[in-house]
Parts: C-alpha cells; structure tokens; sequence
C-alpha cells in the first residue's frame, strides 16, 4: 500500500469535510451548543420543578391507638417523618369528604376487599378526590393485634408511588416504637427478643460512587455519538461521492482500492472520535455547572455528582479501537448506498444492531469475564468500565481478549468495506425500478444451477424467523409421543422445507444444490469414523463452554423437563431416531445443503464454511449450544465440501447425535473387563464419560481424518459416483 | 498504444437478466490518431471506456494499453490514462486549482514539475480568472475545462473522452473539439467517444460504430464509405442502426 495516496486523500477528505456545514454543525455545533443550552434549560425548569408532596387520606383514623401517635391533626407524627425524605405528606383526612364521595369510597373499598376485580372503581375515586394515596385502617371483631391498615395507590403514577414509599417507611418506624412500648409494658427488654440486628455499610468512597454511575453511563451516551459521528462522513464520502459523480474520477487516479479505503476510513474515525470527545467535553463542562448550581438549589435529582477526572482518560483511550470499529461499519455500510438519502436509511439498522451490544454492558447483572469479554462492543464497554472505576486488575486479566475481538471486528469490518469498493455492482448501482412482481420473474428467469450467496443468507435468514416464531407459539409437549411429534414437524416445517422449496423454484439444479450425489461409501465410513473420534474433542470443549456461560435457571428447567420427557421413550431406537437421525436429515438438508452450495459460490471456500457453520449456530438459539454447533459446522462444512455430497454429513451429523444417547445405556459394569475402559469411565452423575486418555488421544485421530479428507479428496469429478441422482455439474 | 480484443462485459440485471453489454469488440487505437467511438445512448460506449480505464473489469478478452494489461497491471494502466467523462465530476468543496494540484500529487508527479504543468494548463485554457473559485460556483464549461486540465496534469500517452462535449454551449464545445485536436498533434492516442456525428465527422482519424454492445463498422471514415458504398457518415451510421434493429426485431 502506498501511504502517500492515503495521507493526500486522508487530507483532501478532512478539508472537503471541514468545508461542509452539514459536518460542522453535527460535529462542532450540535455538541458544542446543545449541552449548554439543555443545561440552561434544565436549570430554568429546576426553579419552578419543586416536587409537589405527596396527599395522603386516611380512611377510618379513630380505629388507631393514640400511643405512641402515628396521625397528628396536621400530618404524620413528626418523629416518624425521616428529615431528607423529601416533601412532607399532606394529609386529607375523611371527614373533610363530602358525604356522597365518601360513602363511594368506602363501598368501593369494600367491594375490593369481597372482589379484587374492582379496582378501577378506586382508581377513578383516588383522581375524583386528589389524591395520591388512600390508607384505610380497619378493625377485625376478635383481632386482638389491633387494626389493620391497607394502603390503595396507583403504581402507574409516580407521586403515588412516592407516597407508597413515604408512609411505608413512616408506618415502619411507628410499629416498631409500638412494638417498643408493648415489650416496655410486659417488662421484656427488646434485647432478649431480638436475634440479629443486621446494619449495612457502604464502604464505597463518595469519588467512586460518582464513578459507578458515571462509568455507566458515559461510555454509552460517548459510544452512541462517536457512531453518529461515524455515520454522516461515511455518508458523505461514500454515497456522497457517487451521487456527485466524483468517485469515478478517484478511480480511474493511480490510488489503489485499499488506499482509497483507508484514506476514507481515517477521515471518517478523525470525525467520530472528535464528535466523542467534543461531547465529552461539553457534557463534562456543562454538568459541572449545572450539578453546582442544583446543588446549591437543594434540586438535585439523585446522587449524582461529577465524573471523577481521573476516570475520563480510560474512556478516551477505550475509545479508540471502537471508534475504528464503527467508523469502518459505518463506510461499508455507506458505499453501498448510491445516494446521501439511501445512505441514510442505513444507520436506523445499524443502530439496532449496535445500540444492544452497548445496552448489554449498562445490565446490573453484567460483569467483565472471559465470556463477556468476548463479545463485541460489550467486552470493551465493560472494559471500560472497570477501568473508570478503578479495578485495574480485573481490567488487565480480560484486556487481552477485549482487544483482540474487537481488533478482528475492526479487520474484518475493513475488509467488508475493501470488498464493498471492489464491487461493480456496488459501485455503479443504478436506480433500477424495483418491483416485486419483476424480482420474482428475476429469480425464476435468471436461476442458476446453483443457489447465489444472497439466496443462501436468505434461506438462512428465512429458517431463523420461522424457528422464532414456531418457538414463541409451541409450547413443550412432555409426553414423548407428543415430543417426538414437535421435533419432527417442527424440523421439516422450519429448516428443511424453506431450503427444499428455494432449491426447487430458485435453482435449475435442485439435487446438486441439495448435494444428493451418491459419494463413494469410504467417506460415509470416514465421517462416521471422525464423528466418534471428535466427540470427546467436543464435549470437552463443551465444558469449557458451560463453564465460561453458565446455563441460565431457566436453561436448567428447559433442559430437566426435556430429561423427563426422553426418560419416558419407549425404545433407544426411538430415541436415536427423533434426536440423531431427523436432525441430521433436515438441517443438512438446509445447511449443508442449499445454503453452503450458495455460500460456495464464494471464491474462498473457508468463508462459505464458516458462515454456513455461524448461520447453524445461531439457529441453535441458545449460546451454548450455538457455540458447540457453529464448531460442528465447521468440521460438516468441510465434509460436505469435500465430498460434495450431502450423505456423509448426515452420517456425520446422526452419529454425532447418537453418541450421547449411546453412552447413556453403555453397560458400565462392563468397563472394567472390555477395552472399551480406555475410553470411557462411569460418569459422576452415572452413565458413562469419556476418559482423559480419550479425550486428548481420540480428537487427534479425528483431526488427522479431517486433514486426510481436507487434503487427498474431494473437489475431483473423479471422486463423485453419480447413480441415478443426475449429472454433476461443472464449476 | 491500445489493443482491445473480444472484449465481453455482461452484469446482472433485475428487468433484463444477464445483461451483455459489450459482446465481443476488437479495435486499436494509435498515437497521434483520434479513435472515434460512435453509438447512441446504451450502445455501450461508456462501459469500453470504464474498461480501458479499468473502473471497470472485463468479464473476457483482452486490452492493453501501452503494453500494460488492464487487469493484472491496473495500476500502471491508470498512469497511462487521462479519462474525462461525463461522470467523472470534480469536487464541489475544492477550487479548481486544488483539484488539480490533488490529482497531480496522486500520479506522483514532482511538486515543481506539477506547479508548473498547473501553470502551462490554466493559461492554455485560461482559467486563472476562476482558478480559486470552488468548483460549485462553476459553470458547466468552466467545470469541463478543470476535468480536462485535471485529465492531463500527469501528461498521459492515452487520453479517453466519453461524450465530453455533453451538456456545453457551441463554444465551450468547440474549444473542447480543438484541444482534443491538438492532443492528437502532441503524438497522444486519443479515444474520442459521442453520439454527435457531426463532431466524430470532423475529427477522428478512425472509428467504430457500436449498437447494443456490438460493433457494426471499424475503420477510417474512407474505408467505411467505401465498405458500405455511403459518403455521408450520418447516412452511413442512419443506415447501419436501421439494418441492425430490422434484423433484431
């Protein structure tokens, strides 16, 4: 690459996006003027924002003992009030009621207390008489602990919730001094009554309070805004250039592809990190004016005091790597758009698929581990994080996974955006009419014999939103019988069906799209052979993966009910049969199938495989299992690709189903005497497991089979025996 | 100077399915000589011309250019070619003279050497007048005159012309005609694409009529109106298309 083209065009870039007000006003103006103005405002409203308090009825307040008082005839006992609870209660006792109103009211309570359906009649009255809270004290005949209060508020409005608050805390305090003055009668210290006084200490200093709010909000609100700082340039000098024409005339200059990149790229990251950093700044700027200046009101919201200084460097340095990150997203993105307004239309989805990864991090159960850390975005904001609050230590352990997921995002986002400038059909998109009718006749017309890459996504894309809606609407059947029948129809309809149908209607080769060539019986049997030998590979790997993301509680139930019900299979056959053999048939069918074909229409074949491998993954649904599946894709992807044939991998796919089942009923009593006690060993939880000697011996003989059929088969015409299943077809 | 043999582009397309857009074309171009493309709109003039400037790849067949391929030496190619086309437009943001002086610094040519082509072009087509002006504040000519400056800045042996004379005033395309016509004597190998017969008629010393990705006729106006018995080029280009479209349809 030759960096003096990149640097003249990193340059012109910057000095075209300077002379552009639209850059300017969303770069310098926006940040530099809507915080000041929001904190002007802010501060205008805080002065006529005071909380109106809380109004409290009292229905039935002669029922009360008057020692030690909970009521006075201006409010809550004084005593019972804590002194920073905010605005005092105002209470409205019953009698300042009219008749009608009041009758109403007490009917209406009544009518609750006989059916809990009728609460939107005290709803309605709370509003009529203004009130944010009804506290009514009744006496039961016999009760010999006193009356009994029950409080009726309304958890859609704040103040009621409020108020909720307010007296339950004040009630609290009034018990326990009744409580008090109770034992004081009976001469029974409070002492010897009380098991265990239990006080809690926030060791936390007030700096690092401040920092763990700050240290989640910042990086996220910083985040959000280096991606718009990202979008608009990318904009610009993509879809901008196109629609000025100018692109062609950079182009045809001596500048190289990468170089045209990189020289945009840099431009794009100059203008998301100085958005970032100017809304840093001014957001710090104007917080410390406005959070003095409430402060000195007494209006301050929360506890919510400035981001401590020495936290801030951590968030600048963070920001680099995802700064690089979006800035590359956001100009693949944006080169595929042949117009600033399509250009547009791209950052709402863009948004939705970042602006999670970053909610994630803001999570109180999310903590940076070896299994966060690998997810990007995420990783990085926690990362972060840890390092605004100062847990250095933590930070250092999980900074080396961060760094290198988000490294690979960066690169592999760069390169997406490389190949999006290499592409003619990218670059010289014209403005065809579109129109559904003309792209159904397209795709049956123009049909290859094979599936296109964006058919095989589709396919993929296809079975994922019928497998989530099917899920969210079938609810588990826990006979077997029933079971069975859900797995069944469940694979045919979701995953093999959609691949079979667009393998008909979208391809002139439906059987050489679904790879039914009849291979040669050696590589079923090698498959099968690599299916037992990986197996402890992957279990192994399995409990590394449960051990990094825990299974959920719910996970647990899902999985103990789905134990339950296969206890109850009639025969290991029928076992084998709906977990190994059904699955192997219909996911092959749709993964190895029609969507690996398509995707091998890619001129890198590991591309093809690895995404085929991620799309099985993800149509497992849930983490673990996808993680272990998209690794088994993997090894499928590279039978099917080597054998071309789709029966060695459902003999793959079937036995590696089976082995579990398998060892479930393997006689244990049997290890000690067979060879088989090499390989496998009575489990802890009974069954059977593999030994350590299994584990690290057997996946070896695997590897060594895969590297086998990797390197001396496959991808011949000599190796396929075509009988009766058609001719093959010609690369 | 070029060699274009069999040259094929075909890219999908939604309405028409695999679209072919040049089907199998061969012609040369020499120095010193004006090489007329004619055709009318969708002929597949432009796409030839993305191709030798190797915006475009082809999908078969071969073209060089001063002996470098336009695929395996793209590079050295594009240092060959001085492309000026209706859609290669100039940066509204910059001034005249900093386009220039950007495109020039990309070909790598010395900061003096470039300086003073700048000063050598901007007199030859006075546009000292407007030389600071942003390229937004600039008529249609003003804007094709700074493409062609910017076209030649790194004094290319081959320079490619795709209906640069589209959407001037007479004068403005006159003067484009002429300098088009002095490139030639300068010993360049000019490619000179347009619908307008009566400007390929003045100053191409060989050309080839294209329709529908094909080429109909190739050679010098003389041997065509010998080929084809016609003196009168436009009659002879008339001709040619209504054959084509009566044998098509």
């Amino acid at each position: 690459m030759n960096w003096k083209n990149t640097r003249l065009i990193f340059r012109r870039e910057l000095n075209d996006q300077w002379r552009d007000r639209r850059t300017i006003f969303t770069i310098l103006v926006m940040p530099l003027v809507l915080y000041p103005l929001m904190g002007m405002a802010l501060l205008q409203t805080a002065q006529f924002m005071h909380q109106a308090p809380p109004r409290v009825l009292v229905l039935g307040s002669e029922l009360l003992e008057n020692n030690p008082n909970l009521l006075t005839r201006d409010g809550f006992h004084p005593d019972l009030q804590a002194s920073n609870n905010g605005s005092p209660i105002v209470l409205v006792w019953d009698d300042t009621l009219n008749e009608p109103m009041r009758s109403q009211l007490t009917k209406a309570i009544h009518a609750f207390q006989i059916d809990p359906t009728q609460k939107p009649d005290i709803r309605n009255l709370l509003k009529n008489i203004n009130v944010d809270l009804v506290m009514s004290v009744k006496d039961y005949p016999g009760n010999s602990g006193g009356p009994e209060l029950q409080i009726f508020a309304n958890s859609t409005s704040d103040q009621s919730a409020l108020a909720v608050t307010q007296v339950t805390q004040i009630v609290a305090r009034w018990k326990a001094q009744l409580l008090k003055q109770r034992l004081n009668e009976l001469e029974i210290s409070r002492e010897s009554i009380s098991s265990l006084d239990v006080a809690t200490v926030d060791v936390a200093s007030k700096v690092r309070r401040k920092a763990a709010i700050w240290a989640k909000l910042l990086p996220f609100i910083v985040l959000v805004w280096a991606l718009t700082g990202a979008f608009y340039p990318a904009i610009d000098v993509c879809a901008g250039e196109k629609e000025r024409g100018t692109l062609e005339t950079l182009l045809s200059s001596p500048a190289r592809r990468t170089e045209i990149v990189t020289g945009k790229l840099l431009t794009v990251a100059s203008f998301s990190f100085a958005t970032a950093m100017l809304n840093l700044f001014s957001m710090t700027v104007t917080g410390l004016l406005v959070i003095s200046q409430l402060g000195d009101q007494g209006t301050m919201p929360m506890n919510l005091g400035l981001p401590p200084i020495t936290s801030l460097p951590w968030l600048v340095i963070g920001l680099i790597p995802i700064v690089a990150l979006f800035s590359s997203l956001a100009l693949a993105l944006a080169s595929f758009a042949k117009s600033s307004k399509e250009g547009q239309y791209y950052l709402v989805p863009l948004l939705m698929s970042l602006v999670p990864l970053m909610m994630l991090s803001m999570l109180p159960s999310a903590k940076l581990d070896l299994g966060t850390s690998l997810i990007p975005v995420t990783g990085m904001l926690l990362l972060i994080k840890n390092l605004m609050l100062g847990d250095f230590q933590l930070a250092a352990q999980f900074a080396g996974p961060v760094i290198a997921v988000t490294l690979v995002c960066c690169w592999l986002s760069t390169k997406w955006a490389v190949h999006q400038f290499n592409n003619e059909s990218v670059l010289f998109r014209s403005g065809e009419k579109f129109g559904v009718g003309v792209w159904l006749r397209h795709l049956v017309r123009d049909r290859g014999p094979m599936p296109s890459f964006g058919e095989a996504i589709l396919c993929g894309v296809i079975i994922l939103m019928i497998k989530f809606f099917v899920g969210l609407s079938v609810q588990l059947d826990l006979s077997f019988s029933g079971f069975a029948k859900q797995v069944v129809i469940s694979q045919v309809a979701t995953i093999a069906l959609p691949a079979i149908l667009m393998a008909l209607f979208l391809t002139r080769g439906p059987r050489e799209t679904l790879k039914l060539n009849r291979p040669r019986m050696s590589y079923i049997a090698t498959a099968v052979l690599i299916a037992i030998f990986l197996h402890p590979g992957f279990i192994a790997i399995s409990k590394v993966v449960m051990f990094l993301y825990p299974a959920s509680q719910g996970l647990d139930q899902i999985q103990h009910a789905v134990a339950a019900i296969l206890a109850d299979a009639p025969s290991t056959l029928a076992l084998i049969a709906v977990l190994a053999f059904v699955p192997a048939v219909c996911e092959e069918v749709a993964f190895r199938g029609f969507i690996l074909s398509g995707l091998q229409t890619l001129k890198n074949q590991w591309t093809a495989i690895i995404i085929s491998a991620a799309l099985f993954g993800i149509a497992h649904g849930i983490l673990q299992q996808s993680i272990m599946a998209s690794l088994v894709g993997i090894v499928l992807g590279i039978i099917s690709v080597q054998t071309r044939s789709l029966f060695p991998c459902i003999a793959y796919h079937a036995m590696h189903n089976a082995l579990p089942i398998l060892m479930g009923i393997f006689p244990t009593h049997s290890l000690e005497t067979s060879y088989m006690g090499y390989v496998l060993k009575t489990g802890v939880e009974g069954g059977t497991e593999y030994t350590l000697l299994a584990t690290i011996a057997m996946p070896l003989v695997g590897i060594g089979l895969l590297v086998w059929l990797w390197k001396f088969t496959g991808r011949h015409e000599e190796d396929l025996v075509y009988q009766n299943f058609g001719k093959p077809v010609t690369a | 100077m070029i060699h274009v043999r069999k040259l094929v582009k075909s890219y999908p397309d939604l309405q028409r399915g695999q679209f072919i857009a040049v089907d199998g074309v061969s012609f040369d171009a020499m120095p010193g000589q004006i090489f007329g493309l004619l055709g009318p709109n969708g002929a597949g003039k432009t796409t030839v011309l993305r191709i030798l400037s190797t915006v475009l790849k082809p999908t078969s067949g071969k073209v060089t250019i001063n002996g470098f391929d336009v695929v395996q030496q793209d590079e050295q190619v594009r240092r060959q070619i001085g492309f000026v086309s209706t859609n290669t437009g100039i940066y509204d943001r910059m001034s005249g003279w900093e386009l220039v002086e950007f495109f020039g610094q990309l070909y790598g040519v010395p900061i003096d050497l470039l300086h003073d082509r700048m000063e050598t072009l901007f007199d030859r087509f006075q546009m000292n007048s407007f030389r600071e002006v942003p390229c937004s504040h600039m008529s249609t000519g003003m804007k094709q005159k700074v493409s062609i400056a910017r076209a030649m800045i790194h004094d290319p042996p081959v320079l490619v012309f795709d209906e640069a004379t589209s959407g001037l005033d007479i004068m403005a395309a006159r003067e484009v005609l002429s300098t088009v016509e002095q490139l030639a004597q300068l010993g360049k190998c000019v490619i000179f694409s347009s619908h307008i017969m009566s400007e390929v008629k003045r100053i191409c010393d060989r050309l080839a009529i294209m329709h529908e990705g094909k080429m109909l006729a190739y050679g010098t106006p003389d041997e065509l109106a010998k080929e084809f018995n016609e003196e009168d080029l436009e009659e002879l280009f008339y001709g040619l298309l209504s054959a084509r479209v009566q044998a098509t349809s």
